[in-house]
């Protein structure tokens, strides 16, 4: 064999190796976020024995990738965000703000207002919950809050309009706003808010694997046994509404909800 | 006769108020050898001890303490007029009470006298500084000594 | 024709199947590679070249190597005073003097010669000698701090010294030519008390030179404002008389003029333009303090400082360039091996400084102002202070620039003011020494008096930032007077 065929076999024999190579590099990035069918079977085997159960319909197919977002709060300064709040003739006393249209608390990321004015914010003939929602903003000088979802609920006295913080198209959990209505006025809202900076949000990575947040949640778990995973959602956390943050890193977490009323929030984040 | 007597009255009147303020005068830029002073406690000298030294040091600090607001001036003695010529102008003692201040030396003899005044008193301290080769210093320090390293 | 025409042809056919043979090797080099480093193909968490990579011995080849400016300053004298003989006329060198270095690498030799001194020639030394030494041809050492006279050999490169047995702490030493070698006496500050060493063995022509090298500037008149007058022992300003108010303490030195000295800029290095931190220096001291920028927490408190939270460990960086670590849980911290002693400790201390500084771009210039004596291994607390142009750095905001806290080896807590201090070019000078006596005067009680224990040029930082002045700093005590 002289050197020209060596050359020859050579070339067919790296031919295939690349192909190969190649095969398996597509094949691995495709199945890159799937999750494994086996070792999700195995990890729900161990919550099983744990006495953990979750039906197979809430398990995600793929680990989905998640970006990493600062957030600022809409609570810059105290005695403005209250004056925003409750009217620019507010007022600090006895560690609240008092203003003839009502009273507000500001406590960390968390602030509450109540409202004795009862036509402070002029909605009766708006109907639309979106509408009713933009002109409480308008009245507040809350522009630009970012993208939200919105829930209505009818309570005793009127209803309950829960404003729910979405960044990236992911729900952030733990910040809300709740607008509490008597009848078409405005009788409280509270909550905590938090917006996103576009500048600040990083490209899509990597989160941990679901089965690795199943075993974690099995390990730290100290509820009442058995238990029942009844939900489980991916967005974001930030935790300790009681100091004020005056701006965040948010946190890519699971959201596990159990069946005896728990909220779980696991952080999803690779730790390399 | 009452005239004579007033006059003479007025005369020592007039003599006494020129006196007072000529004694509690500062002296400009020189100072003749005979002052009147009539303090001793404004000012102390702390260096040179006993108001004299040797040294082969090209200058030399003096030293003092002194009563807060006392001012301070440094006069050297000229042979050729026999005056005192200011070396070092007026310096207020502050509230820590310390004075320093450095003069020049001549080889061999430096007569100083430092003037102090604070309202209508005053003082001097004459100071004698030596200044001598730094052989010679060696020599009086040295361990070993001999009569031919002593005149060398 | 048509043979040579095959010729070719052949000739080109085997070339263009050797850059396809050649493009196919590096096509599967290039696609194994990727393969095998893909962390897909490694268990969770798991990776054998990131394990390599953050092993200590390659940490050790590729970390950022730090200028080990806080190391070497740990033994360095704040100012070193060159005593020519003559009674009135000294020379004052402090770390900007183009030869401190020359005298400190003689002053050092000199020192390690006599930490490894023998017992028999030790032996104790009147106050007479320490002065009668000052006065005549010697150079004296002036430290910041007081050491222990079981640390302070360590510096020079001696496990242990017979002074130990003499004396617990050492504040000054005083160098001199002996009869044979030289002649080392050390002072403890504490009981003032002194002991002489003779370093028979070492050749005392460093120190002569070094002496009759000053001695001849001063002959020829080539004297600078850094030329000192006494020491407050000669012009007796030490003992009370008369209307003193002030007494000052012996070897407090007594400058006849005002201290030139240029002017500095102070600024915060981390920060951008925006008032932001700058990110890459953040990054890499999350890296220093081992807090995975993957699973921390970040947020911003009201005051604009970023607050970086891991488990037990929490760093914190203000806007003003005030950075501060404490972890809770001290068996899970920084330094990885347990300090065996004091120097130990103290080394790494600095080291650690000086990765910080580098990273920060802080002024790298430290020296060591908490004192080396009787420090408890369980719980201590080193403190740095910034110098510049050879002159300390007071904070008058916080007590040091940088105060580290180690329990059993291990920093619990750091705290530095993070700080680059620029020459303006401007030079100005101090008022006269006289003028700040005065003014502690002013403020001293009437039946005590003030001792001034110390006094030198500093510069004061306020936090702000923007030019920087320099004054006269004492340190005072008082006295009952008799």
């Amino acid at each position: 064999m002289n050197w020209s065929e060596a050359k020859s076999i050579l070339i067919v024999f790296f031919l295939v190796i690349n192909m190969v190579f190649l095969g398996i590099l597509i094949e691995s990035d495709r199945n890159k976020y799937n999750v494994n069918a086996d070792i999700m079977k195995a990890s729900v085997d161990i919550l099983n024995k744990a006495q953990i159960t979750i039906g197979e319909d809430i398990i995600p197919k793929k680990n989905p990738k998640m970006k990493y977002a600062e957030a600022y709060n809409i609570i810059e300064d105290n005695m403005i965000f209250a004056k925003s709040l409750i009217g620019g003739d507010a007022y600090e006393a006895e560690g609240k703000y008092i203003s003839p249209a009502g009273e507000a608390v500001i406590d960390g990321d968390f602030f509450s207002a109540v409202y004795y004015d009862k036509d402070y914010f002029d909605i009766a003939g708006i109907y639309d919950i979106e509408n009713k929602i933009q002109a409480v903003f308008k009245k507040l000088d809350f522009d630009d809050m970012g993208n939200y979802e919105t829930e209505y609920e009818e309570t005793e006295n009127g209803g309950r309009i829960t404003i729910k913080n979405i960044i990236e198209a992911k729900p952030f959990f733990d910040s809300r706003i709740e607008i509490s209505m008597t009848g078409q006025s405005v009788e409280k809202i509270s909550g905590v808010w938090f917006v996103s900076d576009p500048d600040m949000i990083s490209n899509m990575t990597e989160t941990k694997s679901i089965t690795g947040v199943l075993i974690d949640f099995k390990n730290m778990y100290d509820g009442e046994l058995p238990v029942r995973i009844t939900g489980l959602n991916i967005g974001y956390y930030k935790g300790k509404p009681e100091t004020y943050h005056k701006s965040f890193v948010l946190i890519p977490v699971w959201c596990i909800e159990t069946s005896d009323g728990g909220v779980y929030y696991m952080d999803t984040r690779r730790t390399r | 006769m009452m005239k004579k007597l007033l006059t003479a009255v007025l005369i020592a009147s007039a003599v006494i108020m020129t006196a007072v303020p000529v004694s509690y005068a500062s002296y400009g830029p020189s100072m003749p050898s005979e002052i009147h002073t009539n303090s001793q406690g404004l000012i102390y000298i702390k260096k040179p001890e006993s108001c004299s030294a040797s040294t082969s040091d090209k200058t030399y600090t003096i030293s003092a303490v002194g009563t807060p607001g006392t001012v301070v001036s440094v006069y050297k003695y000229n042979a050729s007029s026999g005056l005192y010529i200011l070396v070092k102008d007026d310096v207020v003692i502050g509230s820590s009470g310390l004075y320093s201040m450095v003069v020049d030396l001549d080889d061999n003899s430096n007569s100083f006298r430092v003037y102090a005044q604070n309202g209508y008193s005053n003082q001097t301290v004459n100071i004698e500084i030596n200044k001598i080769k730094q052989s010679t210093i060696n020599k009086l320090k040295g361990i070993s000594v001999t009569i031919r390293d002593f005149f060398n | 024709m048509n043979w040579v025409w095959n010729k070719v042809s052949m000739n080109g056919k085997e070339r263009l199947k050797s850059m396809l043979l050649g493009f196919l090797v590096i096509c599967s080099l290039v696609l194994g590679g990727k393969i095998w480093t893909q962390k897909k193909l490694w268990p969770d968490g798991y990776n054998f070249f990131y394990s390599i990579k953050k092993s200590p011995i390659v940490r050790r080849l590729t970390d950022r190597k730090a200028s080990p400016y806080t190391k070497t300053h740990i033994a360095l004298p704040d100012r070193i005073i060159i005593n020519t003989g003559y009674q009135t006329t000294r020379f004052l060198l402090n770390s900007t003097h183009e030869q401190f270095k020359m005298a400190n690498d003689i002053a050092y030799e000199a020192l390690a010669a006599a930490f490894s001194a023998d017992s028999k020639n030790i032996s104790e030394a009147s106050s007479d000698e320490w002065y009668n030494t000052l006065t005549s041809r010697s150079v004296y050492l002036s430290y910041d701090i007081n050491y222990s006279s079981d640390i302070m050999p360590e510096f020079f490169g001696c496990s242990g010294s017979a002074i130990s047995g003499f004396t617990d702490i050492i504040s000054d030493v005083v160098i001199s030519g002996g009869d044979m070698g030289v002649s080392v006496i050390f002072k403890n500050g504490s009981s003032n008390r002194y002991y002489r060493v003779n370093a028979v063995d070492f050749d005392r022509s460093g120190i002569d030179e070094l002496i009759v090298y000053f001695q001849d500037k001063f002959d020829e008149n080539d004297t600078s404002s850094s030329t000192i007058i006494n020491y407050s022992f000669d012009l007796l300003f030490d003992k009370a008389k008369e209307s003193q108010r002030v007494i000052i303490s012996p070897m407090v030195p007594i400058f006849n003029n005002p201290v030139e000295y240029e002017t500095i800029n102070s600024e915060n290095p981390t920060a951008r333009s925006d008032g932001t931190h700058n990110s890459q220096t953040v990054k890499e001291l999350l890296d220093i303090f081992d807090i995975n920028s993957n699973t921390m927490r970040k947020y911003t408190e009201a005051d604009g400082t970023s607050v970086f939270v891991e488990n037990d460990m929490i760093l914190k960086l203000s806007p003003g360039g005030y950075l501060t670590y404490t972890s809770k849980n001290p068996q899970r911290s920084i330094l990885k091996r347990n300090a065996g002693s004091v120097y130990d400790a103290v080394s790494m201390v600095s080291e650690f400084t000086d990765r910080i500084n580098d990273i920060s771009g802080s002024n790298k210039d430290l020296y060591i102002s908490s004192d080396l004596t009787d420090m408890d291994y369980a719980k201590s607390k080193i403190t740095f202070d910034y110098i510049v142009n050879g002159i300390p750095v007071t904070m008058t905001e916080t007590e040091h620039a940088v105060e580290v806290f180690v329990e059993n080896g291990y920093i619990t807590e750091y705290r530095q003011i993070l700080r680059r201090y620029e020459n303006t070019s401007v030079i100005t000078s101090t008022p006269m020494y006289i003028s700040a006596i005065d003014s502690v005067s002013d403020n001293g009680s009437e039946n005590k008096y003030t001792v001034v224990e110390k006094m030198y040029v500093s510069y004061f930082d306020d936090l702000s930032i923007g030019e920087k002045t320099a004054d006269w700093r004492l340190i005072t005590s008082e006295l009952e007077r008799s």
